[in-house]
């Protein structure tokens, strides 16, 4: 379970323990900074580490930077390849080797799939993943499961229904995976028939032990007092035709007058950004964790760039 | 078609490889893989459709000063043609045979047909899959992370 040295490149790398000992390490540091005057941790400082985002993303890079930031760590990087050297053709591994000669850390996103695996291969220092194409998002999954944790004070033994489109959505594919992982788990798949959850996925985790699994097209009275209610946006490229699409999307919005069948402990969550899958009256109902929820990625993504460094806390 | 009898007859192999028990029709396939159809200079038996008692009917391929001991391409053959048999034959004595098999990582073997896998960009990087299951096979790229089977399996040529 030593961290030291090693990648975050896919949900699929960690065991149940690794996972258990990241969240853990992301509670004590959110304690620890509370308790910081100027909320914030120098533990890695001196330290150098190389923010690599190929194609933009707002909050990811945020998230990431900030979590840097509060540690002490120096940040080097570019946002987009505009006026770098991969827009002249330079290729990856060369990019990579480079940054690794100042940085003690990658934390990276690009488009194309398994990007991160291969600069984890090459590079020699560690590499955090942060989203590489439509294949893995891990610390995404890691920072959902820790609001889950901080909101249920456990992971095993609850009910998790995910709602919208459940076939393309990679975030609810990581995350009903990593969920597999937990005992007593039982996953509410809901969606409408054209997006529901992948095959290879349902049968892969249903061989697990301990495990139920649910698949409907309707958010049900179940759903709605499970212990967590996790919705997904409908994109609308996915569908040919635009009135398919707005009947379809009008299924799946969680609004403040359904919310009122919900148990008064389920909390919703989005992996943001949301657009109408959930009405604004909801924003200030106790059940809703979605802004938490993102803040909730800058102690776990502390959390990890400590642990692949080596530091203790 | 020509009998077993008569095959025997037809090619004698000194020095090489002979794969045999071919399912019909993969023969030119495996050629392909080998690098075997654009080596001009390469004398070759390939004896297709003929009767087996195992296969009802198979291809049979004898490669003169050729031995196929790299496991890369016999993973290959195996992706190509699951239960042929590999001989290798030096001066006339067999020196071994046995079945191919599939390994359960497979390195320089399969082509990811993902557009979007980082293992087809223009990068030094050889391709690898972790075999999940054999029968059927099943793969999984281990850059993009996703699932083949059946078409979606490719071997690299
Ligand atoms: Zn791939």
């Amino acid at each position: 379970m030593n961290f030291k040295g090693r990648s975050i490149i896919s949900i699929r790398d960690l065991s149940v323990d690794d996972i258990t000992n990241i969240l853990g390490t992301a509670q004590k540091i959110e304690s620890l900074t509370s308790q910081s005057p100027s909320k914030t941790l120098n533990i890695a400082k001196g330290k150098v580490i190389a923010s690599l985002f190929f194609e933009p993303s707002t909050r990811t890079r945020l998230s990431f930077e900030t979590a840097m930031q509060m540690l002490g760590a120096k940040v080097i990087g570019f946002s987009g390849t505009e006026g770098t050297s991969v827009k002249k053709g330079e290729t990856l591994k060369d990019t990579a080797l480079t940054v690794a000669q100042y940085a003690d850390m990658i934390v990276m996103r690009h488009p194309l799939e398994g990007s991160a695996r291969y600069v984890s291969e090459v590079a020699g220092i560690p590499v955090i993943n942060g989203g590489d194409g439509a294949n893995q998002h891990p610390t995404q999954t890691l920072l959902d499961l820790y609001t889950i944790a901080k909101r249920k004070g456990k992971i095993s033994g609850l009910t998790i229904a995910m709602v919208g489109d459940l076939k393309y959505g990679r975030t609810v594919h990581s995350l009903a995976y990593a969920l597999s992982l937990f005992d007593n788990i039982r996953l509410i798949f809901v969606s409408p028939e054209e997006l529901k959850m992948p095959k290879y996925l349902v049968d892969e985790i249903s061989k697990k032990q301990n495990i139920d699994i649910v698949e409907t097209r309707d958010i049900s009275d179940e759903v709605l007092k499970s212990d967590v209610i996790y919705v997904t946006r409908i994109q609308k490229e996915r569908f040919p035709d635009p009135q398919e699409y707005h009947r379809l999307k009008s299924a799946y919005v969680i609004d403040a007058k359904l919310m009122e069948g919900a148990a008064k402990n389920t909390i919703v969550m989005h992996p943001l950004p949301r657009v109408d899958e959930i009405s604004t009256d909801v924003d200030t109902m106790e059940n809703a964790v979605y802004f938490p929820q993102a803040g909730n990625g800058v102690p776990v993504r502390m959390a990890l760039i400590l642990l692949l460094l080596g530091y203790d806390v | 078609m020509v009998s077993e009898k008569e095959e025997l007859v037809i090619t004698k192999l000194k020095d090489g490889t002979v794969i045999d028990h071919i399912p019909a029709g993969k023969s030119l396939d495996i050629l392909n893989a080998l690098g075997l159809l654009k080596d001009k200079d390469r004398k070759i038996a390939a004896i297709m459709c003929v009767k087996s008692r195992k296969l009802g009917k198979k291809d049979l391929l004898k490669i003169e000063d050729f031995y196929l001991e790299s496991k890369i391409l016999e993973g290959k053959i195996a992706i190509i043609a699951p239960g042929s048999n590999i001989s290798i034959i030096k001066d006339y004595i067999l020196i071994s045979k046995h079945e191919v098999s599939i390994s359960d990582r497979l390195v320089s073997t399969l082509r990811c047909i993902n557009p979007d896998c980082i293992s087809n960009a223009k990068e030094d990087i050889k391709s690898r899959f972790d075999v999940l299951s054999r029968f059927p096979l099943k793969v999984r790229c281990h850059y993009c992370e996703r699932t083949f089977c059946d078409d979606g399996i490719v071997v690299d040529v």
